[in-house]
């Protein structure tokens, strides 16, 4: 999958766990880890919203687009 | 809770319908012709004595007959008891019993007996295993696992069984015709193949047609699941 979701290295930076954004953003630590994986097909605008608030950043901070057919 | 167990109860009801549908649908024709399997069950055991005595047992055939000349559509007669007259009849479906003068003759047809019997066989092995699956699939929707892809799976096993059981039948049909072809040729008529089986075709077509659906589904719901 072409976008990438850096939401651990958002969590790193901000020394946050994933129980405890998963607390503060009321999503549920299985739908988290599934984002962080990568797993999801899809994010809402309302979840980018509070993640963005919770971690104070951008949705590009989270997002990041890869070029598939210039990856080695 | 109310809610869901009155669907449950649907579910129950259809599948025991179907059931009894499936029942009906594989002994409509014992039902309709019973006394033409009373009298080969009758004869198949007459054949197995005379087998054991060294004999060879007689073969009876149901004919499907076409007229050979449209003029001469009622080349045949009953007599009317009613009044003692004969009337012009023209024969549709006639059971015959065909007599073997010796074993090379039977061996002649061989192959057709063959073939017949190895159908046969595999028709009451996929007459069993549809319903099987079939209920394995209504199990799972009874309870509530409807959109997975072991469902799907299932579903298209069905439908491919009812896609052979067609071919089978198919088959069977130009097969029996050939072996009747190759004893019989009768006067005023022709031997027509009797082609049966249409349902078997239109169920399995239906059940890929739903399987694929259901994959569809199960796409959808995944991809919904997997929505943050």
């Amino acid at each position: 999958m072409p976008i990438i979701v850096n939401l651990d290295v958002e969590m790193a930076k901000k020394k946050m766990t994933l129980n405890e954004l998963s607390e503060r953003v009321g999503i549920t630590p299985a739908n988290l880890s599934i984002l962080k994986t990568g797993k999801a097909k899809a994010i809402r605008f309302s979840t980018l919203e509070i993640i963005c608030r919770e971690l104070n950043c951008q949705p590009g901070d989270i997002l990041e687009w890869v070029d598939e057919e210039k990856q080695p | 809770m109310e809610n869901r167990n009155r669907k449950k109860r649907s579910i129950a009801l259809l599948s025991v319908l179907a059931g009894i549908a499936y029942i009906y649908l594989i002994s409509i024709d014992f039902i309709n012709h019973w006394d033409s399997h009373m009298n080969s069950f009758a004869e198949g055991y007459r054949a197995s004595a005379e087998g054991r005595e060294g004999r060879i047992p007689d073969e009876s055939f149901s004919l499907l007959l076409n007229s050979e000349n449209i003029e001469y559509y009622y080349s045949d007669s009953l007599l009317n008891l009613k009044n003692n007259r004969y009337m012009p009849a023209k024969f549709q479906i006639v059971d015959v019993k065909y007599h073997f003068e010796d074993n090379k003759e039977l061996r002649q047809v061989l192959k057709y007996r063959a073939t017949i019997f190895i159908i046969v066989f595999l028709l009451l092995f996929l007459f069993i295993a549809v319903p099987i699956y079939f209920y394995k699939i209504i199990g799972a929707f009874y309870k509530d696992h409807i959109f997975n892809h072991t469902n799907v799976r299932r579903l298209k096993i069905v439908g491919s069984l009812l896609l052979i059981i067609y071919g089978l039948q198919l088959i069977f049909d130009i097969t029996l015709y050939c072996y009747q072809r190759s004893l019989i040729d009768i006067t005023h008529y022709t031997l027509s193949i009797y082609l049966s089986g249409a349902e078997w075709l239109f169920m399995g077509l239906i059940a890929l047609l739903i399987a694929n659906i259901l994959k569809r589904s199960v796409e959808m719901k995944e991809e919904s699941d997997l929505t943050i």
